[in-house]
């Protein structure tokens, strides 16, 4: 329908209300809002409530079975007041900060390997996707086999290869080497996704660079340093936004492998908030704990968000 | 030249190796852990990495006839499938 010979007051009157309703929907400021409202509706329910919920939970003292009053932030300080709470503050940015290390340099790597040419080129990145596609809680009861205290293979190995003294760590049950587990399998975990996304940004980056970097005199090296990472910047800055935020919040791998301990060494803030909250029963402190670092994370989203907006614009 | 190029594109795959190992050996091992018996899978003097003893698909049977896991099969794919049709159409 034209938009300019909209019929006057009088005219419109007269027109039967299909013919209306049309009109009205043919507006952009009438149908933008009607096409937006289910998913609106969606996010109302599945995401804002449940966050609503648990904001006010963090600062009420609920308790399952009981009623709950505001009790201001004395969840937040009494949580960082326990030596428990403090472990875990401390495990979340160790586990974050190593995982995304590794998988970041990994990542690279890999990536970088798979961009050249390769015999079974779509096979090999078969293989490497693998990890990253099947569910984490049943390969995570795999790694759990792996590291079994009596029959690891891990430890088999190592002591095979002559690394390992007999009888090998006890991979689960020791504070730093469980730690050292729960990170070994996020990266394996993680890594696909670092490696395959990376891919895709070193496959983008136009090769005529690469030939003026070469025309100049640039090796491997600097060419790398000079051509890949920058133009990979913004890439990286995605997926290390996007790793973060999942690693931070990750649940299933501790959960499974070493259920937080030996003496709360691996708990994070999803796996202790959920012993808190719902194995303790309170959930007020429970909600305290998988919303401290809220603020922090939002500000880490914004800040990178921020910057990968100036990247790429 | 020509070697040299060779070369290279060996040496590209003898470091994606270790990556490779990284990636695959706990789907081999669970692999084996599967078709393993009882018997070796507790044997702490055997060799984790094949099987010597023979295999079994004791583990298979038993699961599949022993416990609800079919059931488990069908709530996954209905979950699946419902929830990939609904948020679907959400986000279309």
């Amino acid at each position: 329908m034209a938009i300019g010979t909209l019929p006057t007051t009088a005219a419109r009157a007269r027109l039967p209300w299909r013919t209306r309703v049309r009109e009205m929907l043919d507006r952009e400021r009438v149908l933008g809002p009607l096409f937006i409202t289910p998913a609106l509706i969606l996010i109302l329910l599945l995401v804002a409530y449940p966050f609503c919920v648990a904001l006010y939970f963090s600062v009420s003292n609920a308790f399952i079975g009981r009623p709950s009053h505001f009790i201001g932030l004395t969840n937040f300080i009494r949580l960082w007041d326990a030596d428990a709470f403090r472990q875990t503050f401390q495990n979340a940015f160790v586990f974050t900060g190593i995982s995304i290390a590794f998988k970041l340099v990994l990542g690279i790597s890999l990536a970088l390997l798979l961009n050249q040419q390769l015999w079974f080129k779509r096979l090999i990145r078969g293989a490497v996707l693998l990890p990253w596609v099947i569910p984490t809680a049943l390969s995570t009861l795999g790694w759990w086999w792996m590291f079994n205290s009596l029959y690891s293979v891990v430890n088999w190995t190592g002591i095979a290869m002559g690394i390992l003294d007999p009888p090998g760590p006890n991979w689960l049950g020791q504070k730093y080497y469980a730690m050292a587990a729960v990170i070994t399998v996020n990266v394996w975990r993680g890594l696909p996704f670092f490696a395959i996304t990376i891919l895709a940004g070193l496959v983008a980056i136009p090769k005529e660079l690469y030939e003026a970097a070469q025309a100049d005199g640039a090796g491997p090296g600097s060419r790398f340093w000079y051509v890949t990472l920058p133009m990979l910047k913004p890439v990286l800055a995605i997926v290390v936004l996007f790793s973060t935020i999942f690693t931070f919040s990750d649940f299933n791998i501790v959960y499974i492998l070493t259920h937080g301990g030996p003496i709360n060494s691996t708990h994070l803030f999803a796996t202790y908030s959920r012993m808190i909250g719902l194995e303790s029963g309170r959930i007020g402190e429970g909600a305290a704990i998988s919303l401290y670092l809220f603020p922090l994370l939002m500000f880490v989203v914004w800040a990178q968000l921020r910057f990968v907006r100036k990247q790429v614009y | 030249m020509s070697g040299r190029v060779l070369r290279t594109k060996v040496l590209m795959h003898v470091l994606l190796v270790p990556f490779l190992i990284f990636a695959l050996f706990p789907f081999y091992h669970m692999l084996l852990t599967s078709l393993k018996q009882d018997r070796e899978l507790y044997d702490r003097h055997a060799v984790p990495l094949v099987i010597k003893q023979g295999p079994t698909l004791e583990h298979y049977t038993k699961l599949l006839w022993e416990t609800e896991f079919l059931t488990w099969t069908k709530n996954s794919l209905l979950v699946t499938v419902l929830a990939t049709t609904a948020s679907g159409r959400a986000s279309s």
